[in-house]
């Protein structure tokens, strides 16, 4: 799965500015920072309600928890006062539980069961899940990142964004390798590209 | 002419139009197209732009998201677009993120630089735009399309644009055709009707005007042009019309006034024509009856005032002449006849006619007829005499002293004809340089008071200067006052066909023979050594006694001949003669006397000095040849040449009828004849003549012309119609001195032609040619004898009669044998009792018969050249005339012995 990542991945883990680390410390690395920046430009692509957005001059929350090195990596890329849509991004790392107040959480590695008791929350508080087990999106997951063949791709839950009040733009839909119109539904067996 | 010219105005109009309008469709669609062009290409470039923004937009995720299916998926959507060549889209770093590009085509997704839209290259246009997200650039979208579109719409408007010019051109040629002739037919029509104008001159044509452009305003114009042209030949044709009225209106006044003046001429010649016979009929009186009584014994002051009469009735009748022939000049009717004639006797007469008045104002008359002037000449000698009276009358007239010189030389010669320079110098008064001019003008004379001592009309030069001018020639004068003049003149004259050889110029006999010449007057001088010298002779020339005897002196040898002038200063020639005769070198020689003066009383003084032989001044050439021919070939003592005519008998008894209604014209001419012995039977008309013809025989009529009622050309031609006159000698008299007269008067059937007055020696002279002349032709058919005239093979003259110089007598008749046998045969008859009739003249003591009687017989015997009886009968003459009974009585038995010889030598020869 640590597969040498695309020149895309290199460019946002240089972008976050990381420092280099080992060989394998560096695929992990290249790998989250890859999904840090997708993270950011999830937030791009998404409209949050009127009232779940943050005012002006407020941070834009960005919750991280689940595996922990894969939450430090992300949350070091996101942090350091980058911006999004005119909001600073401010990244905590913690349960999800206490991030509910989130506008954004990230889920690192499987899903417990705990978070996914969590997820009607979620959905009720507009806070766009991404994460990246492969049932996430069954489970009421809005975006999940899958890594095929070298590549990050991104399945979306459209029913999920629809529960949650959140909009996500056509654009986004397109990328998408598959696009979940319930997430009541399993996890799908084999994946099928919708437009 | 240049190129445009050539074309007709249609076709260029047609050209013009047609081209114009094809450019402005063609600028116009130029215009069109290229600002099509660009707002195609704009349109082009903004739909690819947006076209880039959209896929730009639609790429945000793809690039986000680093989806390079998705965004393969939205540029092949635009690759739809056929004409779309590449889709590209760049990221942030201008990494080609992925591309679509066309199978076939050639292009492919190039670096990506520069701004976001660029030129489009090589046919293709090319759009970019940015790919953002959240305001920041994260890539770009590049679309490069081609211009086929554009070059399509090209195109579709480069056949649109073709096939509205095609339009545009064929509708402008159908135009222009229908509309050239708004310009065209106009201008045909003027110039057909220009043409039209041109052909038929009809100018009074006007062409309509109902226009008012350019071509209306040339109509206009040619309009006033035609009128002025019609004007313009109204005037004219109205000046032909008046000129031509004005010709004939004049033609006719010329023709009046031609008429007027041909009858004033012909009436002023025939008043001057009246006027002249008027004149002349009295003068013929005069002068008939002056020298007829200039023949009678006179009182010697009755013969003075005779003489006087005869010389100015003379006078008088030249004067009538100089008029008469001045207003022939006047009138152009002045003519000049070609006849053959001598100019050496022309000189002479004129010469002759100077004589007695030279002597009178001992004046030297010389001749000087170069060697090179033809003596037989053709021309008109009477007015070649005419002019050389005038001249060398005027200057007798105005010499007092000296010398008067004819000279006569040639200036130019052609095979027909000769131009002659004659000049008459003399030592008069000289004529002063302003008169000269005016000299030759008519009623001039050099000065009015000369003209009243000198007397004259003052036409004499001037008719001289038109003969002259007649002639061909022209006339001019020399003068120094004081000194002289001379007056020159040239004068053209043929040359007979057939040159007689009149003068013998050449005799070798003289050549080596010497003359001792003595003449005091160096002119006269000159021109005798000349002409000796021309014979061969020696010339010893000396100016006076004491030269001559000085050079008979220291003379070698004898001279062969000596030649004295009579008057010279000093010792005259007379007694030069006697010293001469005393020198040895002269003793024996001939002495030839020159004299002015052909007196006797002179010649006998001359005589009795030695001198046989005398010459009269002026001597012409032939004269002195004649002289020394006969001094050197006959021993005869004596040369006299019977200068003036006396009356002979050679016509007496002969019957001539005078027909003339003047009676004193009548009486004159009775008087002249029966003062010849002829009998003289007279009529006074025509009419009677016609009678007188058939009743009594006739030898010759002397016819006059203007007569009353039957004039002499009808009688002439009445006579002629009488069997038998045919041949009858007419000889017509006449005042009217013109050739047509004459020509009239011989065309009428005269026979010859004599003008009043008349002289006594031309009508006799006439007479005797018509009468012997006659009796000739007459007698010979009768006559015994063959007719030897030209043929004398038959009779031999005999070489030596007694008393006679055969050779002479037969060189003087021209050879004729017969004739001289008959001239002898009929002078024996009337001569043979010639001595009694003296003495019965010389007991009855009539001088004046004696000497008619002998002078006829010494003229008689000079013809037949019985010498010594000529001689004889000369010295009773002059006794006669000096009344010296005493020398007739002594010399008429030697005459009636010589006439006896004669007579015996005359019968031998006519027996035989």
């Amino acid at each position: 799965m640590l597969k040498p990542l695309l020149p895309a991945t290199i460019l946002i883990v240089l972008v976050a500015g990381l420092p280099p680390c080992n060989a394998a410390a560096d695929s992990f690395s290249r790998e989250y920072m890859v999904k840090a920046g997708f993270i950011v430009n999830l937030i791009r692509f998404t409209t949050w309600p009127e009232s779940k957005r943050p005012d002006p001059g407020e941070p834009f929350r960005i919750g991280i928890c689940g595996s922990l090195p894969a939450a430090r990596v992300v949350a070091r890329a996101l942090s350091g006062g980058r911006t999004v849509k005119g909001h600073v991004i401010t990244v905590r790392i913690a349960d999800l539980q206490d991030l509910l107040d989130s506008h954004l959480v990230f889920i690192a590695g499987p899903v417990s069961r705990g978070q996914q008791k969590l997820f009607p929350v979620l959905h009720d508080r507009s806070v766009l899940s991404v994460g990246e087990d492969d049932d996430f999106l069954s489970l009421g997951g809005i975006v999940n990142f899958s890594v095929v063949e070298h590549r990050l791709v991104l399945d979306i839950n459209k029913a999920a964004a629809d529960r949650s009040d959140l909009s996500l733009s056509a654009r986004l839909l397109q990328v998408a390798r598959t696009v979940v119109s319930s997430y009541r539904i399993p996890a799908p067996a084999e994946p099928a590209r919708q437009r | 002419m240049n190129d445009s010219a050539k074309f007709s105005i249609k076709v260029k109009l047609v050209l013009l139009i047609v081209s114009v309008t094809t450019l402005a469709v063609m600028v116009a669609g130029l215009i069109f197209t290229i600002r099509d062009q660009n707002a195609a290409r704009r349109e082009l470039r903004k739909r690819l732009q947006g076209t880039a923004a959209l896929i730009a937009s639609n790429a945000t995720a793809a690039l986000t998201f680093n989806d390079r299916d998705t965004a393969a998926e939205l540029l092949a959507s635009v690759m739809a677009n056929r004409h779309m060549h590449v889709a590209a889209i760049y990221d942030v770093k201008g990494r080609l993120f992925t591309f679509r590009k066309r199978a076939s085509g050639d292009h492919a997704p190039r670096k990506l630089t520069g701004p976001s839209t660029g030129p489009e290259f090589e046919n293709l246009i090319e759009a970019t735009a940015p790919i953002r997200i959240d305001g920041r650039t994260i890539g770009t979208v590049m679309l490069m399309a081609d211009l086929e579109a554009l070059k399509q719409r090209t195109r579709e408007l480069g056949a649109n644009l073709l096939f509205a010019t095609i339009v545009a051109m064929a509708v402008a040629v159908l135009l222009s055709i229908t509309l050239q002739g708004v310009i065209t037919t106009p201008l045909k029509e003027l110039a057909e009707a220009m043409k039209r104008v041109r052909d038929r001159r009809d100018f009074s044509q006007k062409l309509k005007v109902d226009r008012r452009d350019e071509i209306g305003q040339l109509i206009e114009v040619f309009n006033d042009l035609l009128a002025r042209l019609d004007e313009h030949e109204r005037q004219a044709q109205r000046h032909r019309d008046n000129l031509e009225e004005e010709v004939a209106a004049r033609t006719v006044d010329l023709e009046r006034a031609k008429r007027e003046a041909e009858a004033a001429s012909r009436i002023k010649g025939e008043f001057l024509a009246n006027m002249s016979h008027e004149i002349r009929t009295p003068l013929n009186a005069i002068i008939g009856m002056a020298g007829l009584a200039g023949k009678k014994e006179l009182s010697p002051d009755l013969a003075n005032y005779i003489r006087i009469i005869n010389k100015s009735a003379r006078s008088l009748l030249g004067t009538i002449n100089d008029i008469l022939d001045f207003s022939k000049i006047e009138a152009g009717r002045m003519e000049i006849e070609s006849v053959d004639f001598r100019l050496s006797k022309v000189i002479g007469d004129v010469t002759s006619m100077f004589t007695e008045k030279a002597a009178e104002k001992g004046i030297e008359i010389l001749v000087d007829i170069s060697d090179t002037v033809p003596d037989v000449l053709c021309g008109d000698p009477m007015r070649l005499q005419q002019i050389l009276v005038n001249l060398v009358g005027n200057a007798m007239k105005f010499t007092e002293r000296g010398e008067i010189e004819i000279r006569a030389v040639r200036t130019e010669e052609d095979d027909s004809h000769c131009r002659l320079l004659f000049s008459v110098r003399d030592t008069g008064i000289g004529i002063p340089p302003d008169k000269r001019g005016s000299l030759f003008s008519a009623f001039t004379q050099a000065d009015g008071s000369t003209s009243r001592r000198f007397g004259g009309t003052g036409l004499g030069l001037t008719i001289s200067r038109k003969l002259v001018e007649l002639m061909d020639g022209n006339i001019w004068v020399e003068s120094e006052t004081g000194k002289g003049s001379t007056f020159h003149f040239t004068a053209v004259f043929s040359l007979p066909d057939e040159k007689e050889d009149c003068t013998p110029d050449t005799v070798p006999d003289f050549t080596g023979k010497t003359v001792l010449l003595v003449e005091d007057n160096s002119s006269s001088r000159a021109v005798f050594k000349k002409m000796l010298e021309s014979f061969g002779f020696g010339v010893v020339a000396c100016q006076s006694g004491d030269e001559a005897l000085k050079a008979a002196e220291d003379a070698d040898a004898g001279f062969d001949i000596v030649i004295v002038d009579w008057m010279m200063p000093g010792m005259d020639g007379i007694t030069l003669t006697g010293k001469l005769k005393e020198k040895n070198a002269t003793a024996a020689s001939p002495f030839l006397m020159i004299t002015a003066f052909g007196r006797d009383v002179q010649r006998r003084e001359a005589r009795q000095a030695g001198i046989e032989h005398f010459l009269t001044k002026p001597i012409k050439r032939s004269d002195l040849y004649n002289a020394i021919v006969e001094i050197f070939s006959t021993s005869r003592p004596e040369l006299f040449k019977v200068e003036e005519s006396r009356p002979d008998r050679s016509l007496a008894g002969r019957r001539v009828l005078v027909v003339e209604d003047n009676n004193i014209n009548r009486q004159v001419a009775k008087e002249i004849l029966r003062s010849y012995d002829i009998i003289c039977d007279t009529a006074d008309n025509g009419a009677e003549a016609v009678k007188a013809v058939q009743r009594q025989h006739y030898d010759a009529i002397l016819m006059d012309i203007q007569m009353p009622e039957v004039d002499g050309h009808e009688a002439t031609r009445l006579i002629r119609r009488i069997p038998g006159m045919g041949r009858l000698p007419i000889i017509a008299l006449t005042a009217h001195a013109t050739v047509e007269d004459r020509e009239r008067c011989l065309g009428n059937g005269m026979d010859d032609y004599i003008t009043k007055p008349i002289d006594q020696e031309e009508l006799i002279d006439c007479l005797r040619g018509w009468i012997n002349g006659r009796d000739t032709a007459r007698q010979t058919p009768h006559a015994a004898m063959p007719e030897t005239a030209d043929n004398d093979a038959g009779v031999d003259a005999p070489q030596l009669l007694p008393g006679l110089d055969v050779a002479e007598g037969l060189r003087r008749i021209g050879g004729k044998v017969e004739i001289y046998r008959r001239l002898l045969c009929a002078f024996a008859e009337e001569y043979r009792d010639i001595g009694p009739r003296v003495s019965e003249l010389l007991e009855e003591g009539n001088m004046q018969k004696i000497h008619l009687l002998c002078h006829s017989l010494k003229g008689a015997a000079g013809n037949i050249s019985a010498q010594t009886t000529c001689e004889l009968a000369d010295r009773i003459c002059r006794a006669a005339t000096s009344h010296d009974a005493e020398e007739i009585k002594r010399i008429l038995p030697e005459l009636a012995a010589a006439i006896e010889e004669v007579n015996a030598g005359v019968e031998s020869w006519a027996a035989a």
